[in-house]
């Protein structure tokens, strides 16, 4: 297959949902010679172009989730890849995400979450009840720069308050970017326990991250 | 009485030790999200702009033969213990056939018996058939009385849940499973029976689920000083058909405590349950899955757009609109509360008065429930009043009176659309209105002038449209 065809078929894979044919082509164009790195940029399109028929109403959750599962495997062999050439590439920025501790909200957060995917962010979604302490832990063990803390209820919102005072007691608040949301979230709020960003909903938020962190 | 799936709740709820094991992720993508996918495209279920009261009702069979075979497909998923829960068509069946044909609410004077209704029936009984007030989101400490009172003060609303969220007990933040949680909700219970006797009508049903931990409900759980018999407390199927043992134990203990449960059919469109179509079949479903799980007293229609919470969109509309009138006209289940339940735009604004029109103009003419009263998305402080449960029960009157036919529905609502879908497809309907403070004279809990003359515009205007509104 000449190697237009095979990208070609590689971001339609993620169109298709398809991670069965996400692997065996990203394993085709390693053995075609094709640059790893074109190849996980394909993908990423891919993922971008469903971003926006989600946005529409196109496609639904469920199909991100897989189209999210594809570029996964799709990943898993041509990152080895990437590292070995030593080619750096556009490396997706980590985000690890969840609704906080006594909250078990989950839509709002996936929604979050599968915005910030197809917009290239690498998501850690951490589910729900999570507790501050797990936030700092999961966001230093994977490298993440950004924790997203959603909380859909009044009673929960302070627990986004506990995670940055836990930040600040361990000294490492600075090397984090520290996003609130959910429906009982404010922008005034946000400014009381002073997060680095509120986003209204997910397409806001998506837009906030790539503010803050200078991604086009 | 007989009934539906009360008594089998230990041998349903048992099949979640031995049912299919089925991870959660595989569920939401490989069993439920392909089945119904296929069932909607197999019944050739298709949303249209403009559908937002069903006219065909050859839809609707379509909508419930597709929700019903869901339903048994895929079961419900005990995400406690990752194992589905199926049904046969004859449990189904059975069950559907023995649930009771009415349900009374609410306790001695102040109780309402609450039957199945059809659509355009306008002959049996009163319309709207009930009529219910909702608070919720965060309430002041200040002003949690005054917004309590200002609903169960109000002669048209039967049924109030007074879901106010408090937030602080003596300056100490409110999180659920503290002991603060337990005291707060035994102060929520307390204010409000403290409220329905001032009124005088001390057994006036409260839906008011507050608390996030069973634990916190159960603490005000006392026949004497707390939650009556009368009142309603929530279960929930999970998004999408899905339960866990938190949700079956609140079932067994309202059950086993004698009060009454209430439940809502969930869809979040543009989310896991995709789009209007699909999430019409899935609120089938859901609705299925609470009468063979929970036996509920009371179902609602609470559908919402997944990217920008709202119950009164025209996709939310046409999903509660489609999935309740199918489910109710399959069954003989008491009526549904329809939309909206909660509004998106603030309460002190004519959008929240218009969203509440067109929520209550599709239920009044279907036969369900009208509801009223939270907006701003019920996120805002202070954002509930009981001025909008009364518009929305003059509403349903109205529609009562005009004899409204399912194609009128169907086209005043779409009249009414106009007047705030723009601010929802532009995402900023939540930011237009004020709250409680603004709206209401806080010394005597009356609506402000101001805030009347809003009310009076919006009501002009509907009677402009041809609806005969007082």
């Amino acid at each position: 297959m000449a190697d237009k065809d095979i990208l070609s078929e590689l971001k339609q894979s993620i169109l298709d949902f398809d991670e069965d044919a996400a692997l065996e082509l990203a394993q085709e164009s390693l053995a075609q010679g094709i640059d790893p790195v074109e190849a996980v940029g394909v993908l990423a399109d891919g993922l971008n172009e469903l971003g926006v028929k989600f946005e529409r109403m196109e496609v639904f959750l469920p199909e991100i989730m897989l189209a999210s599962d594809a570029f996964k495997n799709a990943l898993s062999v041509l990152e080895p890849e990437i590292k070995k050439k030593n080619t750096e590439g556009k490396k997706a920025i980590p985000i690890v995400i969840g609704t906080v501790q006594g909250d078990i909200h989950q839509v709002g957060k996936d929604m979050v979450a599968t915005f910030l995917a197809t917009a290239g962010f690498e998501v850690y979604d951490l589910g729900v009840d999570v507790a501050p302490s797990r936030f700092l832990e999961e966001a230093k063990r994977l490298g993440a720069k950004v924790i997203a803390a959603a909380s859909l209820m009044s009673t929960t919102r302070p627990v986004q308050k506990d995670l940055i005072d836990f930040l600040e007691a361990k000294g490492v608040r600075d090397q984090f970017i520290v996003l609130v949301g959910g429906g009982v979230v404010t922008q005034e709020w946000a400014d009381q326990i002073a997060a680095d960003g509120y986003g209204q909903d997910a397409i806001a938020t998506v837009n906030l991250a790539k503010r803050l962190l200078h991604v086009a | 009485m007989s009934h539906g799936s009360k008594g089998k709740f230990i041998e349903y709820w048992g099949r979640g030790e031995t049912g299919p094991i089925t991870f959660q992720k595989e569920f939401d993508t490989k069993v439920y999200w392909p089945r119904l996918k296929e069932l909607t495209k197999k019944y050739g279920i298709e949303y249209a702009e403009g559908k937002v009261v069903p006219t065909d009702d050859d839809e609707l069979d379509a909508i419930w033969q597709a929700g019903k075979e869901l339903l048994l497909d895929v079961g419900i998923l005990n995400v406690s213990t990752e194992r589905r829960i199926l049904f046969t068509e004859e449990e189904i069946d059975a069950a559907l056939e023995n649930l009771p044909r009415s349900v009374t609410l609410g306790e001695g004077q102040d109780a309402i018996t609450i039957p199945h209704r059809g659509f355009e029936d306008y002959d049996n009984g009163p319309t709207p058939v009930g009529t219910m007030g909702r608070i919720l989101g965060p309430i002041s400490d200040d002003l949690y009385e005054k917004i309590a009172l200002s609903y169960a003060q109000e002669p048209l609303v039967d049924y109030v849940h007074f879901q106010g969220v408090k937030t602080e007990i003596n300056g100490i933040p409110i999180k659920p499973g503290s002991p603060f949680e337990m005291m707060a909700e035994q102060q929520h219970v307390a204010v409000v029976n403290d409220i329905k006797r001032r009124v005088g009508r001390p057994g006036l049903p409260d839906g008011g689920s507050t608390p996030v931990n069973l634990q916190a409900e159960m603490a005000a759980a006392n026949p004497l000083w707390g939650v009556k018999k009368g009142d309603v407390r929530h279960v929930y199927i999970m998004p999408q058909l899905k339960t866990d043992y938190d949700q079956m134990s609140r079932a067994y203990f309202w059950h086993s405590y004698g009060a009454n449960i209430w439940g809502i059919l969930q869809a979040y469109i543009g989310g896991a349950a995709g789009g209007p179509a699909t999430s019409a079949v899935n609120g089938v479903a859901d609705l299925l899955a609470y009468v063979m799980l929970y036996e509920p007293t009371l179902l609602g229609t609470w559908p919402t757009d997944a990217l920008y919470f709202s119950n009164s969109s025209k996709y939310a509309l046409y999903v509660a609109n489609y999935g309740g009138a199918a489910f109710s006209k399959h069954t003989h289940f008491p009526a549904l509360v329809g939309a909206a339940w909660q509004m998106t735009a603030g309460i002190n604004s004519e959008e929240y008065f218009w969203e509440t029109a067109a929520g209550a103009i599709g239920s009044a003419t279907l036969g369900f429930l009208v509801a009223g009263g939270t907006g701003h998305q019920s996120a805002g402080l202070d954002q509930a009043g009981g001025l909008g449960a009364r518009f929305a029960a003059e509403v349903g009157k109205a529609v009562g009176k005009a004899r409204l036919t399912r194609v009128q529905a169907n086209e005043l609502v779409n009249r009414i659309l106009p007047k705030y879908q723009p601010l929802i497809d532009n995402r900023t309907l939540h930011t237009v209105g004020g709250d409680f403070r603004t709206a209401y004279d806080l010394k005597t809990v009356q609506p402000k002038p101001e805030y009347l003359a809003i009310y009076n515009k919006v009501k002009a205007e509907l009677r402009e449209m041809g609806l005969p509104i007082q």
